[in-house]
């Protein structure tokens, strides 16, 4: 039985790299986004979409969200199982994708669940495997609001990269 | 210095919070009345005020009524007090229904305000009131079928988090 300051290390762990991906796939960073896989690591998101090596599934979606305008992957329930160095978890997810088709601003969204499991190597968590499971999806056409705050950008230069860093 | 077995009591309530919206996603009965005491209780505003674990039993049938639907809880606020303690959670929760041709989605934007206790060890809910503060339903346009997601123990989360890949 691992004591329970362990405990509470391994699920914040485990946590901050599901937030982590999230992270990258909204700000198309593939370095970041490898960064929470094992090597061996295995990604099913759907025979439609992409079933293959997990850090290859990081690769497809940067690929794909730079043909979309802004997306945005919010993670809400997450439920975390310890088996010593290994776990599983279920996170609940809600992507919200924006595209232009035919002229018209269209809003996907998508809400579904992360289910993985988690290997700690060496000290370090990484994903062995996930699939996604889709509850419920849609596609509308939306209009924008007058934007407010900072511009966000898809890269190094989005200002979450300084405060992160600690830069004022 | 926050002590270890504060974070503890908060993670343990806020596990609570999410095996209660499994349970009402999967309709996993006995899960969600794990969520709550024996002697809890409950306040839906017009839709059900009485037991705690009665509630799980009621919404787990009225959810049938639906496809699917999704409970996601942000920002959770907890107030500890020994072994007592107050919760505030956002829930977005998103339910389909089909009618006839259309498939129209339900939409509440709400809270639930919990009153918790640790009872050997255990920590589940006293009280629960759940306050909508807006709803809407819209005619929605589905992208594609989802054939993975289910409403009982064959849903795969039952499996990873078993620790079986």
């Amino acid at each position: 039985m691992p004591d329970l300051l362990t405990e509470l290390a391994d699920k914040q762990a485990i946590r901050d790299l599901i937030y982590t991906y999230c992270r990258a796939v909204d700000r198309i960073d593939v370095p970041l986004g490898h960064s929470i896989w094992h090597d061996d690591g295995y990604a099913d998101y759907g025979a439609d979409y992409y079933q293959g090596p997990g850090k290859g599934v990081i690769d497809t979606i940067c690929a794909h969200h730079h043909h979309l305008l802004s997306h945005s992957h919010q993670v809400a329930n997450i439920l975390i199982e310890l088996h010593s160095d290994s776990a599983g978890s279920e996170s609940y997810v809600h992507g919200t994708m924006r595209m232009k088709r035919d002229g018209k601003l269209m809003h996907l969204g998508v809400w579904g669940r992360y289910l993985d499991s988690w290997e700690k190597r060496d000290g370090r968590w990484g994903l062995v495997r996930r699939s996604v499971v889709f509850d419920h999806q849609e596609i509308r056409e939306v209009t924008t609001m007058p934007g407010h705050g900072l511009a966000a950008a898809r890269d190094v230069s989005d200002p979450s990269y300084a405060v992160l860093r600690g830069e004022p | 210095m926050i002590a270890a077995g504060e974070v503890a009591d908060r993670l343990a309530i806020m596990e609570q919070i999410y095996r209660y919206c499994r349970s009402v996603d999967r309709l996993d009965v006995p899960l969600g009345h794990s969520v709550f005491h024996e002697d809890s209780y409950a306040d839906f505003g017009a839709s059900y005020k009485g037991p705690g674990r009665g509630w799980i039993d009621f919404i787990c049938v009225e959810h049938l009524k639906y496809l699917h639907h999704s409970h996601q809880v942000t920002n959770i606020v907890i107030e500890i007090d020994g072994d007592r303690a107050g919760s505030e959670s956002y829930v977005t929760a998103k339910l389909r229904s089909r009618q006839g041709e259309r498939l129209i989605q339900f939409e509440f934007c709400a809270r639930y305000v919990d009153t918790w206790s640790r009872r050997d060890g255990h920590w589940a809910i006293d009280r629960r009131e759940c306050v909508i503060d807006f709803d809407s339903t819209t005619d929605v346009t589905p992208i594609n079928d989802n054939q993975r997601a289910r409403r009982d123990r064959k849903d795969p989360s039952y499996s990873v988090l078993k620790g079986e890949q």
